[in-house]
């Protein structure tokens, strides 16, 4: 029956994720690959170094574009040829590579969770109080950081006894565990403005290798916004009181803000 | 079906009474242990869980013994009880057939109209709706009110119960608690003696 609820969620869950997975690729493929094309040969021409700045001019879109993403680091031609035969889209997303820096993680991001039940519903969280830093490497985005530490005294939800249930020693041990700690380990460039983030979480005291997806929503000046998701299964932290009513699975949504150094 | 009657207790009956009884320790049990504030979490997660999976199956079990009552035949009550001995056994037994549904469907209720929208994963394995009630925080105070006060007229209750049980085996030395216990009086059940017992509980027992 869990396993039924589990998948209808996921069911539902992936839909999305593959539509969201396929437009982003499409789109964040095609443009990489066509500003690399544009890159190495003004660049080149220029002697500069590639990855110097990465300002994409327009996107693509149309029938010729999804054949050349579908290759990412296709060869420069195809890329060219996918250029040519685009038309602009509406609005430029950022790209990682413009938001070299170091930025402190500020308290106006949203830290949210949700743990699904059975017959729908489920408990939703967020953390009022964290820190943390990310470091972008423009050059190279897989050597970018990020650490984040969690306060779970912080943890909010609609109902105090909710909150004092996570609080206490069944979910997060706030007394005895006063810090959740993520230190990223990978950094792997998927678009354009997205990456997937590999770390090690740590939570009463357990650690494990988790992984968040990570998309850039804003470069403003010194700010910039991030949108996390990323799934976590509670029970490698002990934390698996209430399954199977509640599910393992605890879904996180963030929306990462930090000012730049 | 009429010696039944006349003698005691039919085994559905019988196992059916003791069943509840059990049950209705346990979640007593259970219901003053899950409130206690200083209570391991994880435990009393799974306590409320195991009252809430318990509490139905005395609603079923209930429901079911009321029904055999109902409809099937009833021994009669042991001679020598006088008027008001009557009354008081007809109403305190019709007041705890009541209560073991009552308790039950309060508690359902409290589920039902909590703010938590908690579901009911009966022995974590089948899904029990709530009863359509609204969600609210007055409802939920309202019915927890109600399935406590039910609840310890029902411990009451089955105290007194058991008390006058007790009574007419050790002091009255009549088929009372021998017939729900499956041992059928070995005299008249109209005279309502055991046999020349011994005065300790045992020594009167006789066989079928």
């Amino acid at each position: 029956m869990r396993e039924r609820a589990e998948d209808g969620i996921a069911d539902r869950t992936a839909g999305r994720a593959i539509i969201r997975a396929t437009v982003g690729a499409v789109i964040g493929a095609a443009l990489r690959a066509a500003f690399r094309a544009v890159e190495t040969v003004v660049w080149a021409a220029a002697g500069a170094p590639a990855g110097a700045t990465a300002w994409a001019p327009g996107g693509v879109s149309g029938v010729g574009a999804p054949k050349a993403a579908a290759s990412a680091g296709a060869p420069a031609l195809v890329a060219l040829a996918a250029l040519f035969c685009a038309t602009p889209v509406h609005s430029r997303t950022p790209a990682l590579s413009e938001a070299a820096g170091t930025y402190d993680i500020a308290g106006s991001s949203q830290i949210r969770f949700t743990v699904d039940q059975i017959g729908g519903g489920g408990i939703k969280g967020r953390f009022t109080k964290f820190s943390g830093v990310l470091r972008i490497d423009g050059r190279r985005i897989g050597a970018s950081t990020v650490s984040l530490t969690i306060y779970p005294q912080s943890v909010a939800a609609a109902e105090d006894r909710i909150a004092n249930f996570l609080r206490s020693s069944a979910v997060f041990d706030a007394a005895a565990y006063p810090t959740v700690t993520f230190r990223s380990i990978a950094v792997r460039q998927t678009g354009e403005d997205a990456a997937i983030v590999d770390g090690m979480l740590t939570a009463r005291g357990i650690t494990h290798r988790e992984q968040f997806a990570v998309r850039l929503q804003q470069l403003a000046g010194r700010s910039i916004a991030f949108a996390v998701t990323g799934d976590v299964y509670r029970s490698r932290y002990r934390m698996d009181v209430g399954v199977p009513i509640y599910l393992n699975v605890v879904k996180f949504d963030m929306d990462i803000r930090a000012v730049r150094r | 079906m009429e010696r039944r009657r006349q003698a005691g207790y039919g085994i559905p009956a019988i196992c059916l009474h003791w069943l509840i009884a059990g049950l209705v320790l346990a979640l007593i049990g259970i219901g003053f242990a899950m409130r206690r504030t200083e209570i391991d979490p994880v435990l009393q997660f799974s306590l409320y869980q195991w009252h809430k999976s318990v509490g139905l199956c005395v609603l079923v079990l209930a429901a079911l013994r009321e029904t055999l009552w109902l409809f099937a035949p009833h021994p009669q009550p042991v001679a020598g009880l006088g008027p008001i001995e009557r009354q008081a056994s007809w109403t305190t037994h019709v007041l705890l057939a009541l209560l073991c549904l009552l308790v039950p469907l309060s508690g359902w209720a409290v589920v039902s109209t909590s703010t938590l929208g908690m579901p009911t994963l009966f022995f974590d394995v089948l899904i029990v709706p709530a009863l359509p009630l609204p969600r609210s925080a007055a409802g939920e105070a309202f019915w927890s009110l109600v399935h406590a006060a039910t609840a310890y007229l029902l411990a009451a209750l089955a105290a007194l119960h058991a008390a006058a049980a007790l009574y007419h085996h050790y002091i009255r030395r009549d088929a009372v608690l021998l017939r729900m216990l499956g041992r059928m009086p070995a005299t008249d059940p109209r005279t309502g003696g055991h046999g020349g017992g011994t005065g300790d509980g045992t020594g009167g027992r006789m066989r079928r």
